[in-house]
This record gives C-alpha cells, structure tokens and sequence, in this order.
C-alpha cells in the first residue's frame, strides 16, 4: 500500500530474508484482484488482492500483512484472501501481525533469523526513519509543485528523488539519500508570485496512500495550482496503531476536533476525515477533497457528517467515492470543476 | 406527565425491541414504535440521506422522520458493541451523529453509549441508558432485570422455532398463528442480518412467501450461542462483528445438519461485513453438497417477481434433490 512496502522492505533485508516487492500497482494487479474478490468488497481489498498474486508469482513464499480488529473490514483482509489464495492452489506461509503485541513480537523473532533484540529494534527504527524520509520528500513535492513552471517538472523530479532514498539500505547512506533527494526537488524553477489555492484532502487510509487507486489526485491537484494537505500518512496510522500511541499519539487532535460532529471512533479514518476537515476549515483552507472507496463502511458515516461540517464552517468539500470502474477523463473533469469554484470563490471572497 | 420515548421500527429492533420496551416502560416511560416500513417511509427517508449506504440503514431515515413530531425523545443508541469482543457495523457506532448532522430539527436523541466489547456488560453502561428516566440507581437495575427477564422470554420464543418477527407480536400480547405444518415440508434456513430478513420491506415478505412454497424457517436465532461460537471457531480469524458471525455459525451449522435442505443468505446491497463473510459461506457451501444454497442479493430496486421465480426455482430444485436421493437409495 502506497510506501508502506519500503519499510518492510528495510526491515527485512537487515533481517537477512529476501524481499519481494509486489510490482507497481497497475490495471492488470486490478483485474487480477476483483477476478477473484467478491464483487461487492471494498476497492483495498481488490487492489491488494491483486498485489499478493503478483508478488506469489514472481515467486514469494511467505505473506505478512497487518491486521487490525475491527470494526472496519481490513481486520478480516487477511483471513479471506488467505481463503481466497488457498482456493486459487498458491502456497505460502501466511504472518499476519495485530493487537496483540507480544505474539507480535514472537513472530518476528523468529521471522529475524536469530537477530538479537537490539538488532530487531535497530532494523525496526531504520525502516520507520526511511518511510518518514519518503513521507518528509514527497510533503516537499506537495509544497513545490503548485509553484512549478514547467509543468511536469516536480513529479519527475520528487520520482527521482523518492528512487534515490529507497536504494539507501543503511542509517549513513540514507542521511546522504535525503540531502540529495532534498536538493533535487528544491532545484526545480519555481514561480514564487503565485498564491496557490490550499487543498485538503482527506479520506480512507488505504485510497489516500495508494496513488494508483486515488488517481494521482495530488499531482493532479498540485499541477491545477493547488497545495495539497492531508491528516492520514502511513507512518501516522502504524503509530496509531500501538498500545498507548493509539490514545495519546497523531490521532487525538482529530479525534478532539471532530468531537461536535461524531463523539465517538467508528472504524478506519472516519474521525480523522472529520477533524482533519474541521481543523482544516480553522486554518483557512480553500477546499477540502474527501476520498474513499465505494460502499466503505467508516467513510459513508463520514460524509453523511461532513454535509454538516461543510454548511456549519462554510467550506466547500467534493467527495469522491472511487471503485475499479472509476475513469480517468470524468475524475479530472470534476476536480477542475471543483478547482475552478475555489478558485472563483477566493476571488469573491 | 409520562415522557414519550420513540423506537424506530428498524435495525435493532428486531433483536432488542422487548428489552428496551420493558426497560423504559419499567422507568415509567411510554415507548411509541413507527408503523411498519412502507414505500412512503423509505422513500421520505431516502430524501434526507446523502451518501450510499445499505437498504437498511435508509430505512431507519424514514422511520425516524415519521417518529418525529410524536415523541419526546428518540432512543437511538450508540451501539458500538453488544456482546465481549466483537462489534457492529461501524455504521451503527456513527448513527445518532450521521442524523444529527442531516436532520437538525429532530427532538433530542437518547444516544445511549453502549460499548461492551472490553468488559461485557457492566452496571455503569446500564445506568446510563437510564438515568435520564430515574437518577436512582437501583430502580435502573430492577427495570434492567424485568427486561432481561422479558428478553430472555423472547429469545426461548424463537428458539421454540418462531420467527423474531413473530416473538415481538407474541411479546406485545398479539395472537400469533403459525401455518399448519404440511407432511411433504421443506426445511429451508435462512440466515442474514436480523434488521433485512424481518423487515417485510426490505426482505420482500420472504418468510411468508417461502412458507406458502411448504417450507418450515429455520433461523440464526434458533440456534444457541455456544453452537455458534463452536462453529466459527475453525476460522483463522474470529468474527469480529455480531451479526456476521451469527450468520456464519448459523450457515455452517445448517450447512451441516442433517434435518435443513436447503440455506439462503439474505445480503442487503453494499452491506459491508456481508460482503466478505458471502465468500466463506460460499466457500463452505462449496465444498459441502450437503444442502442447497442460495444467496439473495437485496436492495430498494429488487423486484418481486424477480425473488418469486427464485424461490420458486430453489424450491423445486430441492423437491427434485429428494426424490433422487430417494430413487438411489
């Protein structure tokens, strides 16, 4: 899902196994997902399907994936693609990890190949500060590119970028990666009088994170002019999801923010599509964008609640529900749509 | 003056409808339900709702907008979870709030938190479906009893082998009168999500269309807990909404049994733990020839005749199963 591969990638090789990365998610990962899905399951679970096969082609043998408990369907992921998998006669090994902490920690000793504790929490930090450098990277793309001159010119350069820190597999060589992914993407020109529209956008983890599911709705949104923001990025959601941090941590801003609107967490990133929004509003944004696959659960409660949101704080907001079926030329037509009124809007304003 | 409290005749007052009558009426409340769902209903709710959603969660638009002018107080209850470690759609821990936000001018909402998943049941979570009715703790809890007294009477209905429906009109003093069971009958169990399959609207009088066709219900609800929680059991992973695994114990253990000939699956459009769980009974029902197995798909476009030629179909189907597996025998 979107980076988050990258960190166990790092975790993995400092454990000696060997990796394999599903290819890039494309068209065909997609079919290959909602062939064998049931047809009404959520986007994700398609997506990732199809990712699983593609990676148990090209030949692993072994499948980790997370798995939260409810009250969201990703908690049951897991256990229905392994049912789905055995049936299509692939053989692996499946590991998943969840709120159990110390079964957790069982797993992946042994999974560490007889590295000690400290080697495991070594790997653990390097794979953690590697997705945080993708993330700070790609946030510094999400500045630059409204800014461009040459159209085009950020998204090379934050690919170039983003390629440089994921060959970086030590503390020392990912320090460099990050210098120079930084100074490549500030290289590119930039027109400073512009006055970018402020963008938020907010949704369902997985569509947020995946640019293949999402459409590349934040390149496209930067190279409408506008800055793109958004509350839910990956190293975020695996915090929250540790004992004490899933309290205390990223999430509880959100949480006290939507507090008018939904007292209470109903699965997924519903209360962060809400606070995010709300806390967005208060910091003078244009627009919010609010993404989520169809029929997903935490999401559809999110919208009903952010029609109230969006009168009560007078914010324009344009939901976008995105399945297998959802087309390239209508999704641009509506985000320029949605554009332009912001843009008319300020000038009103 | 007696406070007038208002059920919608919706979600999950088919399962917990005589605990929260008894319960308010005990604290000296007057509970009014909603007429039965109509196409009126429905669709009066369907014009507040934004988003896409279940059939089921629509309908509760509609039953809220018809309660409104009548009652004081709406109970809606936050229902995050109903038993130890396992919730409900997430949609019903938002509910209260999503109507709040698209219909401001409703009377005030009794949006009881009633979260059990970490320690069961406890005192504190009844208190506070209470308190507004009776500060003293004590008279809670004895209202409490008299209605778990009354829904457990409920739930002994339904495992006698009525329907839920039909245990509510039993509870509100109705004469129920069941068909005359035929010789030549159909053992036919359906399973689903209590709030589709009992609703007449939603569900298309299913119940009294497959008992015209000779068949005898089965439910989820006839089954007890233990067998449920046996059955899923062999999953890696245990089910984690209510619902959904009631309606995959009760599958299997239908799918199972020697006296059912045949299952159907009742799945409301979009419903999201459905959605999954339909693949591991299909699953199940494919490596277990057992008995006849069906799912129906349900949404607000769903025709008539449509389920008609397909419990038509089904049923001949297993009229036909029997009389081979006669001929070989």
């Amino acid at each position: 899902m979107g980076t988050i591969g990258v960190l166990g990638e790092a975790i993995f090789k400092r454990f000696g196994r060997e990796v394999i990365l599903p290819p890039k998610t494309s068209k065909k990962t997609l079919t290959l997902g909602s062939r064998y899905s049931p047809e009404f399951a959520c986007l994700p679970l398609k997506v990732t399907l199809g990712n699983l096969i593609e990676a148990l082609e090209k030949g692993a043998d072994t499948i980790l994936m997370l798995a939260a408990s409810g009250p969201c369907r990703f908690g049951y992921y897991a256990t229905l693609q392994n049912l789905i998998l055995k049936n299509l006669d692939y053989e692996y090994k499946l590991i998943t990890l969840d709120y159990n902490m110390p079964n957790n920690l069982r797993k992946l000793k042994r999974l560490a190949k007889g590295k000690n504790w400290f080697q495991i929490g070594e790997a653990f930090r390097f794979g953690f500060l590697k997705l945080l450098t993708l993330e700070k990277i790609e946030i510094l793309s999400h500045r630059i590119r409204p800014y461009e001159i040459k159209k085009g010119s950020t998204t090379r350069a934050y690919e170039e970028a983003s390629r440089i820190i994921k060959k970086a597999f030590s503390f020392k060589k990912l320090r460099q990666a990050k210098r120079e992914a930084t100074s490549l993407l500030r290289k590119v020109s930039q027109d400073k009088t512009r006055h970018p529209l402020k963008v938020g956008v907010v949704g369902e983890v997985y569509t947020v994170l995946e640019p293949y599911a999402n459409l590349e709705i934040e390149t496209k949104l930067g190279e409408m002019g506008c800055e793109v923001h958004r509350p839910v990025w990956a190293t975020k959601y695996m915090i929250s999801m540790l004992p004490f941090f899933n309290r205390w941590g990223p999430r509880r801003k959100y949480r006290k923010s939507a507090r008018p609107y939904l007292k209470q967490e109903a699965g997924g990133e519903c209360i962060v599509s809400i606070g995010g929004t709300v806390l967005y509003a208060k910091r003078g944004f244009d627009g919010i964008v609010h993404i989520a696959p169809f029929t997903c659960l935490p999401e559809i409660v999110a919208q009903g609640i952010l029609s109230k949101v969006k009168k009560d704080l007078g914010i324009p907001i344009l939901t976008l529900v995105l399945d297998e079926h959802t087309a390239q030329a209508g999704f641009i037509t509506r985000l320029e749509a949605f554009v332009d009124l912001l843009e008319r809007r300020r000038r009103l304003l | 003056v007696t406070i007038r409290v208002g059920i919608p005749r919706a979600l999950l007052y088919y399962r917990f409808y005589p605990l929260w009558t008894t319960f308010f009426t005990e604290l000296g409340a007057e509970v009014v339900v909603s007429e039965p769902t109509t196409q009126e209903i429905f669709e009066r709710g369907l014009k507040k709702f934004v988003g896409d959603t279940c059939l089921p969660m629509k309908l509760v638009f509609g039953h809220v907008i018809t309660l409104a002018d009548k009652v004081d107080y709406l109970f809606i209850p936050r229902m995050v979870s109903i038993e130890k470690d396992a919730y409900l759609c997430p949609h019903f821990a938002g509910l209260p709030d999503v109507l709040r936000a698209l219909m401001p001018d409703l009377p005030p909402i009794l949006d009881t938190h009633f979260n059990v998943r970490k320690k069961g049941v406890t005192m504190k979570s009844i208190y506070e479906a209470g308190k507004r009715f009776n500060k003293n703790p004590a008279r809670v809890y004895h209202a409490y009893q008299k209605a778990q007294k009354a829904y457990q009477k409920f739930l002994e209905r339904i495992r006698d082998g009525i329907t839920p429906q039909e245990a509510i009109q039993a509870f509100d003093g109705k004469e129920v009168s069941l068909p005359k069971e035929r010789k030549e009958r159909l053992n036919i169990a359906l399973v689903g999500n209590p709030y589709t399959i009992y609703d007449p609207f939603s569900s298309l009088n299913i119940i009294q269309k497959l008992r015209k066709l000779g068949a005898k219900i089965y439910t989820s609800e006839m089954i007890p807990d233990e067998i449920i929680e046996e059955r899923v059991r062999s999953l890696s992973k245990r089910i984690y909404w209510t619902f959904g695994k009631e309606t995959v114990g009760a599958a299997f253990h239908y799918l199972d049994s020697k006296e059912i000939d045949g299952l159907i699956y009742i799945i409301s459009f979009e419903c999201g733990p459905d959605s999954l769980l339909k693949e591991i009974v299909d699953d199940k029902a494919r490596k277990n020839k057992k008995a006849a197995y069906m799912t129906l798909v349900i949404d607000e476009h769903t025709g008539e005749t449509g389920i008609n030629t397909r419990l038509d179909a089904f049923t001949e189907m297993i009229k036909r199963r029997r009389n081979k597996k006669v001929d070989t025998s």
